[in-house]
């Protein structure tokens, strides 16, 4: 049943906006759907619209607010009883457009409405219809709440999973606001029985761990069908070196020369001129040392001090790093598996080795999504016959902006290329301002929950098309757990209440009273004691009838 | 309780009544009966209320020598007692039915020389009072528009009244009256 809300004034600002006047303070909500209705080819057709803005144009004095033991309208009532209902809003409405069912989107039909018509409150019923492309519980459908504006549940956000994965998407929110929260909200869906999605989460701070449960969750199972979740976690992260380019060597190694630079890009090129793949620190030491001689015959002894120091930093990154490895590393299958999670654990591990961990699986797997596709792997380890997708947390780490890492390039390169092979990716962060802006407009669909600082709503605003600046100026406003999203997944940007998560969330913030608390407990007391204490000496040796005890 | 009779009129809602003198009712009404912010019936059921006075007296200015004494001017020129008048201005603010009171511009033309009676308790509550919320003051604004300088003081003093009258209706009537109080003060300082 659609409410009558208000009567138009008039045109808004923008041509796409317009004016009604309500008494209504309560349905009249920023983000709320409301709609006016034009007859169209002789049918009456809903033109749907979003409030962006509200303004008392009609109030009750301020002196009448003097006292709060008084209500306001009881001393207006004193006026004559009519008055109690004073307060007018003058509410601005963007115009969506009418929602054209073949095209699944809204379609603007420019035609303004007139002064005097009458404006209503979409229903529940008609917005689940045209807001969410997908329905719930069907294949390539990803449930993630409901509309803010609505009673929870009363019309369910449903994203179509096809455009989200494909198309990549950024969750971009503020510490504490919820976008770990929302993420597994996402893995969980694309987990879904109706999706049977091959996910792979890089999880630098080792908080998806949790999903565990939804190998043994019920509503996960379906026939002979079970999620499966694959925790990796940092100490069997293995990275085989031979896949490695030239960037990441350089990256890997501190303080180098341009000389060594050189050197280094020598050594690699004559490793590639060999006919196996597959090589090792030593085969690339042994190039190096191939290079002694290399334009400096009449003094081999030049070089000496260059190739000594590559040497040296070589055999210090590599020698005490468990990552890096000749021969080992994880097959993309495993890591790739329709119906299954991995959950790549980078905690513990540097910053520089996280950025080529990720850029080696991103090279590895965009690489064998697109020989798999041009028929150039037909088995094997670069045989992948399925799209992928990858999370990545704290992505500003992974593509920072003003500074190229060796992440970079092939996360620009899948972004740009990667639907074209079925490699999709989902960028997670909480300083948007901090990642390459390049990155961030390339995602088409925007999870965007509470943001404070000013910069990183400037990069919103710049970065992100979809979602309109009056959304835009709802972020600080947010609560946890809110969230707009915007742009190919959805028809149209929405004020979204996520879902509760149906596996426990690994990401919540530290309990730190608790935790001093437990370091007074009797357990940690008495063990911190028994660590303390002196060792006995062990007691002297006795004799008993000769023997020694 | 009779006071006088309605002699002109400034407008439909603003009449002129003239103060019975002592040889004309049989119980003339005292200063005390004639006080600013009175309400007062005027006619059959019109509710008014006195917000301004003047004072007719021909002889004022008139400095020079008289042939009688002020004692003997009752017995030589009786009519000229008849010069001097006490005039009310009455601001008309509704009317008072068998069904109750009903505020606001009253519907009939008010006759000359109509009765103006002093309002008791009873009456004054009946007019105020508004099944829906208890007590209705609907015709302030008239007031304000109309009574001019005084109408601040008028309708404090009004409000005072219906305060009184109406207990269980005092701190919304309170929050009214602070408000007038505080507007037409300080809007007039500055």
């Amino acid at each position: 049943m659609d409410v009558l809300i208000g009567t138009v004034k008039g045109p808004g600002e923008s041509s796409h906006e317009y004016c009604f006047i309500t008494t209504d303070n309560h349905l009249s909500k920023i983000g709320e759907f409301v709609y006016y209705p034009v007859v169209l080819d002789g049918e009456r057709c809903p033109i749907l619209g979003k409030i962006t803005e509200r303004k008392l144009v009609r109030s009750l004095p301020d002196a009448f607010m003097a006292d709060p033991q008084i209500s306001p309208k009881e001393v207006a009532a004193l006026l004559g009883g009519e008055l109690g209902e004073a307060e007018l809003f003058e509410v601005t409405v963007a115009i969506a457009g009418r929602f054209d069912p073949k095209l699944k989107g809204f379609l603007n039909p420019r035609i303004p409405p007139d002064p005097g018509a009458k404006v209503y409150v979409a229903s529940n019923a008609f917005l689940t219809q045209v807001l969410s492309p997908r329905a719930q519980d069907q294949v390539g459908s990803a449930h993630l709440g409901s509309l803010l504006t609505r009673a929870p549940g009363e019309v369910p956000i449903v994203l179509d999973v096809k455009n989200l994965v494909s198309t990549h998407l950024a969750i971009l929110a503020s510490t504490g606001s919820g976008k770990s929260y929302t993420a597994g909200v996402l893995v969980e869906e694309l987990m879904k029985p109706y999706n049977r999605a091959a996910v792979l989460i890089v999880d630098p701070h080792g908080e998806y761990g949790t999903l565990n449960a939804l190998e043994s969750h019920p509503a996960f199972a379906q026939g002979g069908y079970r999620p499966r979740v694959k925790v990796i976690p940092h100490d069997r992260v293995k990275i085989r070196i031979s896949s490695l380019t030239e960037a990441d060597i350089k990256a890997l190694l501190p303080m180098m020369s341009e000389k060594m630079m050189a050197f280094i890009g020598k050594a690699f090129d004559r490793l590639k001129r060999r006919d196996s793949h597959l090589w090792g620190i030593r085969d690339l030491l042994a190039a190096l040392d191939s290079l002694r001689a290399e334009g400096a015959e009449d003094d081999p002894a030049s070089n000496a001090s260059t190739i000594e120091g590559l040497r040296w930093r070589l055999e210090d990154r590599f020698a005490r790093s468990n990552i890096f490895d000749d021969k080992d590393h994880i097959p993309l299958p495993e890591l790739f598996t329709p119906g299954q999670v991995t959950v790549l654990q980078l905690n513990e591990i540097d910053q520089v080795e996280q950025q080529i961990i990720v850029a080696t699986v991103a090279r590895r797997v965009n690489r064998a999504r697109m020989d798999t596709k041009t028929g150039k792997a037909l088995d094997g380890e670069s045989f992948i016959p399925y799209p992928v997708f990858m999370l990545l947390e704290e992505a500003h780490r992974f593509a920072p902006a003003g500074a190229s890492v060796v992440s970079t390039p092939i996360l620009k390169t899948i972004l740009a290329e990667g639907r074209k092979f079925g490699v999709g990716v989902g960028l997670i962060t909480q300083r948007p301002g901090k990642l390459d802006a390049d990155v961030l407009s390339q995602c088409m669909t925007q999870f965007i929950m509470r943001i404070v600082n000013p910069i990183d709503q400037q990069t919103i605003a710049q970065s992100v098309e979809g979602a309109g600046r009056d959304l835009l100026d709802e972020l600080p406003a947010l609560t946890k757990g809110q969230v707009i999203v915007s742009g190919v997944a959805v028809n149209t940007p929405v004020l979204c209440q996520v879902r509760a998560r149906l596996t426990e969330h690994g990401g919540e913030t530290i309990d730190a009273p608790a935790e001093w608390l437990d370091y007074f407990g009797l357990s940690q007391t008495t063990a911190r004691e028994q660590d303390a204490a002196l060792l006995a000496s062990p007691a002297k040796q006795e004799r008993y009838k000769g023997y020694s005890i | 309780m009779r006071i006088g009779k309605v002699v002109s009129s400034r407008s439909h809602v603003d009449v002129l009544c003239q103060i019975d003198k002592p040889h004309e009712s049989e119980r003339p009404p005292g200063p005390a009966d004639i006080t600013f912010g009175r309400f007062v019936m005027v006619g059959e059921s019109t509710v008014g209320l006195i917000y301004d006075s003047q004072l007719q007296n021909p002889d004022f200015g008139n400095y020079g020598p008289r042939l009688s004494s002020p004692a003997q001017v009752g017995v030589f020129t009786p009519d000229y007692f008849d010069e001097q008048a006490t005039l009310v201005s009455v601001l008309l603010l509704g009317g008072l039915e068998a069904a109750g009171g009903r505020q606001g511009v009253p519907h009939e033309v008010v006759p000359i020389h109509a009765e103006v009676r002093l309002m008791d308790d009873a009456e004054i509550v009946r007019f105020h009072q508004d099944p829906a919320t208890a007590v209705q003051v609907r015709y302030v604004p008239m007031v304000l528009s109309h009574a001019g300088a005084v109408a601040a003081p008028l309708l404090m003093g009004v409000l005072d009244r219906l305060a009184g009258l109406f207990p269980q209706d005092r701190p919304r009537i309170e929050v009214l009256r602070k408000a007038l109080l505080w507007q037409t003060t300080m809007n007039a300082i500055r």
